[in-house]
Protein backbone atom coordinates (compact mmCIF):
# COMPACT_ATOMS: atom_id res chain seq x y z
CA UNK A 1 0.00 0.00 0.00
CA UNK A 2 1.03 3.59 -0.75
CA UNK A 3 0.35 6.23 1.89
CA UNK A 4 -0.25 10.19 0.76
CA UNK A 5 0.74 12.30 4.17
CA UNK A 6 -1.95 14.98 4.67
CA UNK A 7 -1.84 17.86 6.85
CA UNK A 8 -4.23 17.39 8.79
CA UNK A 9 -7.36 15.00 9.38
CA UNK A 10 -9.62 17.78 8.00
CA UNK A 11 -7.69 17.71 4.77
CA UNK A 12 -7.67 14.24 4.79
CA UNK A 13 -11.04 13.56 5.15
CA UNK A 14 -11.45 16.42 2.37
CA UNK A 15 -9.07 14.32 0.18
CA UNK A 16 -10.92 11.19 0.68
CA UNK A 17 -13.85 12.82 -0.15
CA UNK A 18 -12.76 14.01 -3.31
CA UNK A 19 -11.60 10.82 -4.27
CA UNK A 20 -15.02 8.78 -3.31
CA UNK A 21 -16.48 10.89 -5.76
CA UNK A 22 -14.42 9.76 -8.18
CA UNK A 23 -14.96 6.19 -7.36
CA UNK A 24 -11.63 5.49 -5.36
CA UNK A 25 -11.84 4.26 -1.84
CA UNK A 26 -9.13 5.35 0.74
CA UNK A 27 -8.59 5.21 4.55
CA UNK A 28 -7.32 7.45 6.46
CA UNK A 29 -4.52 6.79 9.05
CA UNK A 30 -2.53 8.00 11.77
CA UNK A 31 1.29 8.22 10.25
CA UNK A 32 4.01 7.24 12.45
CA UNK A 33 5.32 10.35 13.50
CA UNK A 34 8.89 9.43 12.78
CA UNK A 35 7.85 9.41 8.95
CA UNK A 36 7.38 13.60 8.96
CA UNK A 37 9.28 16.41 9.91
CA UNK A 38 6.49 18.06 12.37
CA UNK A 39 5.08 15.18 14.28
CA UNK A 40 1.84 13.43 14.50
CA UNK A 41 -0.13 13.63 10.87
CA UNK A 42 -2.64 12.01 8.85
CA UNK A 43 -2.17 10.07 5.88
CA UNK A 44 -4.48 8.44 3.07
CA UNK A 45 -3.57 4.81 2.49
CA UNK A 46 -4.44 3.22 -1.18
CA UNK A 47 -3.27 0.48 -3.72
CA UNK A 48 0.13 2.15 -4.81
CA UNK A 49 -1.48 0.93 -8.43
CA UNK A 50 -3.76 3.88 -8.30
CA UNK A 51 -1.43 6.72 -7.34
CA UNK A 52 -1.29 8.24 -10.91
CA UNK A 53 -5.34 8.69 -10.18
CA UNK A 54 -4.92 9.36 -6.76
CA UNK A 55 -2.19 12.54 -7.45
CA UNK A 56 -3.55 13.75 -10.48
CA UNK A 57 -7.52 13.93 -8.65
CA UNK A 58 -6.13 15.93 -5.44
CA UNK A 59 -4.34 18.08 -7.68
CA UNK A 60 -6.98 18.83 -9.91
CA UNK A 61 -9.32 19.52 -6.50
CA UNK A 62 -6.24 21.49 -5.10
CA UNK A 63 -6.24 19.70 -2.29
CA UNK A 64 -2.54 19.53 -1.01
CA UNK A 65 -0.93 16.56 -0.09
CA UNK A 66 2.69 15.75 1.10
CA UNK A 67 4.99 13.17 0.46
CA UNK A 68 3.70 9.92 -1.18
CA UNK A 69 5.34 6.77 1.29
CA UNK A 70 5.57 3.44 -0.34
CA UNK A 71 6.60 1.49 -3.58
CA UNK A 72 5.87 3.72 -6.05
CA UNK A 73 3.78 2.00 -8.94
CA UNK B 1 -47.10 24.03 30.37
CA UNK B 2 -44.38 26.60 28.96
CA UNK B 3 -44.60 28.27 25.78
CA UNK B 4 -40.93 29.56 25.01
CA UNK B 5 -40.79 32.63 23.01
CA UNK B 6 -37.46 33.26 23.38
CA UNK B 7 -35.96 32.18 19.95
CA UNK B 8 -33.75 34.99 19.30
CA UNK B 9 -31.84 33.85 22.41
CA UNK B 10 -31.86 30.45 21.81
CA UNK B 11 -34.25 28.23 19.49
CA UNK B 12 -36.37 25.56 21.33
CA UNK B 13 -37.83 23.20 20.98
CA UNK B 14 -35.26 21.06 18.78
CA UNK B 15 -36.11 18.95 15.62
CA UNK B 16 -36.06 15.34 17.29
CA UNK B 17 -33.95 14.61 15.01
CA UNK B 18 -30.99 16.93 16.18
CA UNK B 19 -31.20 15.46 20.36
CA UNK B 20 -31.61 12.24 18.87
CA UNK B 21 -27.90 12.40 16.91
CA UNK B 22 -26.31 14.34 20.43
CA UNK B 23 -27.33 11.14 22.06
CA UNK B 24 -26.51 8.40 19.68
CA UNK B 25 -22.60 10.35 19.80
CA UNK B 26 -22.65 10.37 23.39
CA UNK B 27 -23.71 6.63 23.23
CA UNK B 28 -21.94 5.27 20.29
CA UNK B 29 -19.11 7.21 18.97
CA UNK B 30 -17.86 10.45 21.35
CA UNK B 31 -14.22 9.73 20.66
CA UNK B 32 -11.42 12.87 20.62
CA UNK B 33 -11.87 13.64 16.53
CA UNK B 34 -8.56 14.69 15.13
CA UNK B 35 -7.02 12.49 17.83
CA UNK B 36 -5.59 9.05 17.00
CA UNK B 37 -7.11 7.34 13.86
CA UNK B 38 -9.32 4.02 16.19
CA UNK B 39 -12.63 3.74 14.81
CA UNK B 40 -14.08 6.17 17.43
CA UNK B 41 -11.28 9.22 16.79
CA UNK B 42 -12.81 8.11 13.47
CA UNK B 43 -16.35 8.60 13.66
CA UNK B 44 -15.89 11.28 15.84
CA UNK B 45 -13.46 12.95 13.36
CA UNK B 46 -16.12 12.02 10.47
CA UNK B 47 -18.79 14.12 12.20
CA UNK B 48 -17.29 17.11 12.71
CA UNK B 49 -16.26 17.10 8.95
CA UNK B 50 -19.84 16.42 7.97
CA UNK B 51 -20.58 19.40 10.03
CA UNK B 52 -18.43 21.87 8.50
CA UNK B 53 -19.06 20.35 4.91
CA UNK B 54 -22.98 20.63 5.32
CA UNK B 55 -22.26 24.56 6.92
CA UNK B 56 -20.01 25.30 3.86
CA UNK B 57 -22.45 23.98 1.51
CA UNK B 58 -25.56 26.27 2.97
CA UNK B 59 -23.44 29.38 3.43
CA UNK B 60 -22.06 29.48 -0.24
CA UNK B 61 -18.24 28.42 0.85
CA UNK B 62 -16.26 25.87 -1.14
CA UNK B 63 -14.10 25.12 1.99
CA UNK B 64 -15.14 22.80 4.54
CA UNK B 65 -12.06 23.17 6.24
CA UNK B 66 -12.35 27.01 6.38
CA UNK B 67 -15.29 26.27 8.52
CA UNK B 68 -13.94 26.62 12.42
CA UNK B 69 -15.96 25.33 14.95
CA UNK B 70 -16.53 27.78 18.62
CA UNK B 71 -18.49 27.89 21.56
CA UNK B 72 -20.78 30.58 20.30
CA UNK B 73 -21.19 33.26 18.09
CA UNK B 74 -19.32 35.60 20.45
CA UNK B 75 -16.27 33.03 20.12
CA UNK B 76 -16.37 33.19 16.22
CA UNK B 77 -16.80 37.31 16.05
CA UNK B 78 -13.45 37.62 19.22
CA UNK B 79 -11.96 35.40 16.53
CA UNK B 80 -12.75 36.75 13.34
CA UNK B 81 -12.08 40.50 15.05
CA UNK B 82 -8.89 39.60 16.87
CA UNK B 83 -7.61 37.49 14.24
CA UNK B 84 -7.87 40.00 11.12
CA UNK B 85 -8.18 43.38 12.11
CA UNK B 86 -5.35 45.42 11.76
CA UNK B 87 -3.42 47.10 14.74
CA UNK B 88 -3.87 50.99 14.55
CA UNK B 89 -6.68 51.05 11.55
CA UNK B 90 -10.02 51.72 11.26
CA UNK B 91 -13.06 49.81 11.41
CA UNK B 92 -16.99 51.22 10.78
CA UNK B 93 -19.79 49.23 12.77
CA UNK B 94 -23.76 49.73 12.83
CA UNK B 95 -25.98 51.55 14.85
CA UNK B 96 -27.57 48.05 15.69
CA UNK B 97 -24.63 46.44 17.13
CA UNK B 98 -24.56 43.54 19.77
CA UNK B 99 -22.13 43.89 22.73
CA UNK B 100 -20.74 40.68 20.77
CA UNK B 101 -19.43 43.12 18.26
CA UNK B 102 -19.48 46.62 19.98
CA UNK B 103 -16.90 45.18 22.74
CA UNK B 104 -14.06 43.49 20.64
CA UNK B 105 -14.52 46.73 18.60
CA UNK B 106 -13.87 49.01 22.38
CA UNK B 107 -11.43 46.32 22.99
CA UNK B 108 -8.92 46.97 19.85
CA UNK B 109 -9.72 50.64 20.11
CA UNK B 110 -8.25 50.40 24.18
CA UNK B 111 -5.72 48.31 23.47
CA UNK B 112 -5.02 48.60 19.88
CA UNK B 113 -4.96 51.44 18.76
CA UNK B 114 -7.96 50.70 16.31
CA UNK B 115 -10.46 53.83 15.56
CA UNK B 116 -14.21 52.80 15.02
CA UNK B 117 -17.14 54.66 13.03
CA UNK B 118 -20.74 53.78 13.30
CA UNK B 119 -23.04 53.99 10.54
CA UNK B 120 -26.77 54.54 10.70
CA UNK B 121 -28.56 51.75 9.26
CA UNK B 122 -31.90 54.18 8.23
CA UNK B 123 -32.22 55.56 4.94
CA UNK B 124 -29.28 55.20 2.57
CA UNK B 125 -26.98 51.99 3.99
CA UNK B 126 -24.41 52.30 1.66
CA UNK B 127 -24.58 55.97 1.15
CA UNK B 128 -23.75 56.46 5.24
CA UNK B 129 -21.19 53.30 5.33
CA UNK B 130 -19.26 54.90 1.66
CA UNK B 131 -19.05 58.36 3.20
CA UNK B 132 -17.02 57.15 6.25
CA UNK B 133 -14.56 55.19 4.73
CA UNK B 134 -10.88 56.51 5.15
CA UNK B 135 -7.45 55.26 3.72
CA UNK B 136 -7.54 53.77 7.38
CA UNK B 137 -10.41 51.62 6.91
CA UNK B 138 -9.68 47.64 7.41
CA UNK B 139 -13.33 46.61 7.83
CA UNK B 140 -17.24 46.69 8.19
CA UNK B 141 -18.09 44.51 10.74
CA UNK B 142 -21.65 44.34 11.24
CA UNK B 143 -25.16 42.12 12.23
CA UNK B 144 -26.77 40.61 9.22
CA UNK B 145 -30.39 41.10 11.00
CA UNK B 146 -30.76 42.84 14.40
CA UNK B 147 -31.53 41.29 17.47
CA UNK B 148 -34.01 43.39 19.01
CA UNK B 149 -36.09 44.19 15.25
CA UNK B 150 -36.93 42.83 12.49
CA UNK B 151 -33.94 44.88 10.45
CA UNK B 152 -32.20 43.17 8.28
CA UNK B 153 -28.82 44.80 6.68
CA UNK B 154 -28.07 44.37 2.51
CA UNK B 155 -25.14 42.15 2.76
CA UNK B 156 -24.96 41.84 -0.97
CA UNK B 157 -24.45 45.49 -1.02
CA UNK B 158 -22.19 46.05 1.58
CA UNK B 159 -19.99 43.40 0.45
CA UNK B 160 -19.76 44.35 -3.31
CA UNK B 161 -18.63 48.14 -1.46
CA UNK B 162 -16.18 46.13 0.60
CA UNK B 163 -14.77 44.52 -2.56
CA UNK B 164 -14.43 47.99 -4.45
CA UNK B 165 -12.57 49.73 -1.36
CA UNK B 166 -10.48 46.68 -0.89
CA UNK B 167 -11.25 45.95 2.79
CA UNK B 168 -13.07 43.36 5.15
CA UNK B 169 -16.32 42.11 5.18
CA UNK B 170 -16.97 40.53 8.92
CA UNK B 171 -20.87 39.61 8.95
CA UNK B 172 -22.56 38.83 12.23
CA UNK B 173 -25.25 36.29 11.02
CA UNK B 174 -26.24 35.51 14.84
CA UNK B 175 -29.97 36.41 13.79
CA UNK B 176 -30.39 35.08 10.02
CA UNK B 177 -28.29 31.74 9.79
CA UNK B 178 -31.26 29.35 9.15
CA UNK B 179 -33.89 31.96 7.99
CA UNK B 180 -31.39 34.22 5.12
CA UNK B 181 -30.24 32.96 2.13
CA UNK B 182 -26.39 33.80 2.41
CA UNK B 183 -23.54 33.42 0.40
CA UNK B 184 -20.01 33.95 0.99
CA UNK B 185 -18.88 34.05 -2.22
CA UNK B 186 -21.33 35.83 -4.06
CA UNK B 187 -22.18 38.47 -0.91
CA UNK B 188 -18.22 38.93 -1.00
CA UNK B 189 -17.86 37.93 2.85
CA UNK B 190 -14.45 37.91 4.17
CA UNK B 191 -15.87 36.09 7.51
CA UNK B 192 -19.23 34.70 8.31
CA UNK B 193 -20.26 34.36 11.90
CA UNK B 194 -23.08 32.72 13.67
CA UNK B 195 -24.05 30.32 16.59
CA UNK B 196 -25.48 26.85 16.10
CA UNK B 197 -27.82 26.87 18.92
CA UNK B 198 -30.23 30.01 16.89
CA UNK B 199 -31.83 29.27 13.88
CA UNK B 200 -29.53 26.40 12.75
CA UNK B 201 -31.35 24.71 15.45
CA UNK B 202 -28.35 22.91 17.25
CA UNK B 203 -27.28 22.87 20.86
CA UNK B 204 -25.83 25.99 23.28
CA UNK B 205 -22.06 25.48 22.60
CA UNK B 206 -21.56 25.48 19.26
CA UNK B 207 -21.18 28.24 16.88
CA UNK B 208 -18.40 28.71 13.67
CA UNK B 209 -17.08 31.31 12.02
CA UNK B 210 -16.28 30.47 7.70
CA UNK B 211 -13.41 32.56 7.05
CA UNK B 212 -13.12 33.29 2.81
CA UNK B 213 -10.00 30.94 1.03
CA UNK B 214 -6.99 32.62 0.96
CA UNK B 215 -7.32 35.12 4.06
CA UNK B 216 -4.54 35.07 7.01
CA UNK B 217 -6.02 34.42 10.56
CA UNK B 218 -4.15 35.28 13.36
CA UNK B 219 -4.98 32.34 16.15
CA UNK B 220 -7.44 33.72 19.41
CA UNK B 221 -6.55 30.18 21.46
CA UNK B 222 -3.03 28.50 21.49
CA UNK B 223 -2.67 24.37 22.12
CA UNK B 224 -2.95 20.93 21.02
CA UNK B 225 -4.40 20.35 17.78
CA UNK B 226 -3.92 16.84 17.00
CA UNK B 227 -1.22 17.20 13.99
CA UNK B 228 2.52 18.87 13.89
CA UNK B 229 2.71 18.24 17.47
CA UNK B 230 6.93 18.52 17.19
CA UNK B 231 6.09 22.43 16.26
CA UNK B 232 5.66 25.05 19.16
CA UNK B 233 3.83 26.99 16.78
CA UNK B 234 0.65 26.90 15.77
CA UNK B 235 -0.11 25.41 12.53
CA UNK B 236 -0.12 27.57 9.35
CA UNK B 237 -3.44 26.02 7.77
CA UNK B 238 -7.23 25.68 8.48
CA UNK B 239 -9.10 24.66 10.73
CA UNK B 240 -5.91 23.66 12.75
CA UNK B 241 -4.57 26.83 12.84
CA UNK B 242 -7.41 28.03 15.12
CA UNK B 243 -9.00 25.28 16.74
CA UNK B 244 -6.69 24.81 19.79
CA UNK B 245 -8.33 21.41 22.02
CA UNK B 246 -10.75 18.98 21.32
CA UNK B 247 -13.95 19.71 19.55
CA UNK B 248 -17.34 18.69 20.52
CA UNK B 249 -18.46 15.81 18.38
CA UNK B 250 -22.19 15.85 19.81
CA UNK B 251 -22.32 19.53 20.02
CA UNK B 252 -21.09 18.49 16.10
CA UNK B 253 -23.19 15.78 15.32
CA UNK B 254 -26.68 18.31 16.78
CA UNK B 255 -25.39 20.89 14.25
CA UNK B 256 -25.53 18.93 11.36
CA UNK B 257 -28.93 17.49 12.19
CA UNK B 258 -30.10 21.21 12.52
CA UNK B 259 -28.60 22.14 9.33
CA UNK B 260 -29.69 19.26 7.49
CA UNK B 261 -33.05 20.18 9.01
CA UNK B 262 -32.92 23.91 7.64
CA UNK B 263 -31.59 22.78 4.25
CA UNK B 264 -34.96 20.30 4.11
CA UNK B 265 -37.48 23.10 5.12
CA UNK B 266 -35.97 25.65 3.04
CA UNK B 267 -34.41 29.14 4.75
CA UNK B 268 -37.31 31.09 2.98
CA UNK B 269 -40.14 28.97 4.13
CA UNK B 270 -38.42 28.91 7.73
CA UNK B 271 -38.50 32.98 7.54
CA UNK B 272 -42.19 32.77 6.06
CA UNK B 273 -43.36 30.79 8.70
CA UNK B 274 -41.27 33.01 11.23
CA UNK B 275 -43.15 36.29 9.73
CA UNK B 276 -46.60 34.65 9.61
CA UNK B 277 -46.39 34.03 12.85
CA UNK B 278 -45.14 37.57 14.12
CA UNK B 279 -48.02 39.44 11.74
CA UNK B 280 -51.00 37.61 13.66
CA UNK B 281 -49.13 40.05 16.63
CA UNK B 282 -48.75 43.03 14.59
CA UNK B 283 -52.35 42.73 13.07
CA UNK B 284 -53.62 42.22 16.67
CA UNK B 285 -51.89 44.46 18.70
CA UNK B 286 -50.95 47.16 15.62
CA UNK B 287 -53.91 49.67 16.82
CA UNK B 288 -54.03 48.90 20.77
CA UNK B 289 -53.81 51.91 22.96
CA UNK B 290 -52.39 49.93 25.51
CA UNK B 291 -48.87 48.62 23.70
CA UNK B 292 -45.66 50.88 22.71
CA UNK B 293 -44.78 48.16 19.28
CA UNK B 294 -40.87 49.50 18.14
CA UNK B 295 -39.89 48.28 14.40
CA UNK B 296 -42.31 46.74 11.71
CA UNK B 297 -43.31 43.22 10.97
CA UNK B 298 -41.27 41.26 8.59
CA UNK B 299 -39.26 38.74 10.57
CA UNK B 300 -39.03 36.61 13.64
CA UNK B 301 -39.03 39.55 16.37
CA UNK B 302 -42.01 41.40 18.14
CA UNK B 303 -40.35 43.95 20.96
CA UNK B 304 -43.04 45.92 22.54
CA UNK B 305 -43.48 47.61 25.90
CA UNK B 306 -47.01 48.09 27.95
CA UNK B 307 -47.81 51.45 29.07
CA UNK B 308 -47.66 51.85 32.93
CA UNK B 309 -45.49 48.63 33.47
CA UNK B 310 -42.05 47.87 33.42
CA UNK B 311 -40.60 45.59 30.57
CA UNK B 312 -39.29 43.16 33.82
CA UNK B 313 -42.83 43.21 35.13
CA UNK B 314 -44.38 42.15 31.67
CA UNK B 315 -41.63 39.52 31.83
CA UNK B 316 -42.06 38.77 35.06
CA UNK B 317 -46.15 38.45 34.53
CA UNK B 318 -45.32 36.41 31.47
CA UNK B 319 -43.57 34.37 33.26
CA UNK B 320 -46.15 33.53 35.76
CA UNK B 321 -48.30 32.23 33.17
CA UNK B 322 -45.98 29.96 31.15
CA UNK B 323 -45.11 32.41 28.50
CA UNK B 324 -40.84 32.44 28.30
CA UNK B 325 -40.20 35.98 26.74
CA UNK B 326 -36.91 38.24 27.36
CA UNK B 327 -36.72 41.50 28.40
CA UNK B 328 -34.16 44.43 28.78
CA UNK B 329 -31.64 45.81 26.49
CA UNK B 330 -30.89 42.00 24.99
CA UNK B 331 -27.11 42.73 25.27
CA UNK B 332 -27.63 45.29 22.48
CA UNK B 333 -27.57 48.81 24.58
CA UNK B 334 -26.22 50.27 20.98
CA UNK B 335 -29.32 48.83 18.85
CA UNK B 336 -31.88 50.00 21.73
CA UNK B 337 -30.65 53.40 21.88
CA UNK B 338 -31.15 53.67 18.06
CA UNK B 339 -34.24 52.12 18.02
CA UNK B 340 -35.48 54.44 20.90
CA UNK B 341 -36.72 52.50 23.62
CA UNK B 342 -36.47 53.69 27.56
CA UNK B 343 -33.14 52.97 29.69
CA UNK B 344 -35.09 49.91 30.62
CA UNK B 345 -35.39 48.81 27.35
CA UNK B 346 -38.54 46.72 25.98
CA UNK B 347 -40.22 42.76 26.20
CA UNK B 348 -38.75 40.98 23.24
CA UNK B 349 -40.87 38.02 21.53
CA UNK B 350 -38.61 35.86 19.39
CA UNK B 351 -40.13 32.74 16.89
CA UNK B 352 -38.22 30.18 15.38
CA UNK B 353 -38.56 27.11 12.55
CA UNK B 354 -40.62 25.04 15.08
CA UNK B 355 -43.03 27.94 17.06
CA UNK B 356 -46.51 27.10 16.36
CA UNK B 357 -49.62 29.08 15.90
CA UNK B 358 -50.84 27.99 19.23
CA UNK B 359 -48.08 29.17 21.05
CA UNK B 360 -48.76 32.95 19.48
CA UNK B 361 -52.52 32.59 21.12
CA UNK B 362 -51.10 31.55 24.31
CA UNK B 363 -49.13 34.64 24.44
CA UNK B 364 -51.92 36.74 23.34
CA UNK B 365 -54.20 34.86 26.26
CA UNK B 366 -51.83 35.75 28.77
CA UNK B 367 -51.18 39.29 27.61
CA UNK B 368 -55.06 39.98 27.93
CA UNK B 369 -54.60 39.46 32.32
CA UNK B 370 -50.85 40.89 32.08
CA UNK B 371 -52.12 44.23 29.97
CA UNK B 372 -55.53 44.84 33.04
Amino acid sequence: MCIAAMKSMTIAQKGRTALKSSGITVEIINLDPMLTKNGCAYGLSFPCARRDDIERILKSKKIAYGEIIGRGN
Amino acid sequence: MITYLDCAATSFPKPDTVTEEMCRCMREYCGNPGRGSHAMALRASEVIYSCREAAASLFGSSFPENCILTGNATHALNLAIFGLIPDNSHVLISDMEHNSVLRPVEHLKRERGVSYSIFPTDGDIIGNIRKRLSPRTSAVICCHSSNIINKTLPAGEIGALCRRAGILFILDASQSAGCADIDMERDNISALCFPGHKGLLGAPGCGMVIFTDGISVRPLMFGGSGVNSEEITMPDFLPDRLEAGTMSAPLAAGLLEGIKYVKRRGTENILAHERHLTDILYDRYGRDGRMKIYGERGGPLFLFNVYGKTPQRVGALLNDRGICVRTGLHCAPLAHRTVGTPPGGAVRLSVGALTTERDIMRFIHAMESVMM
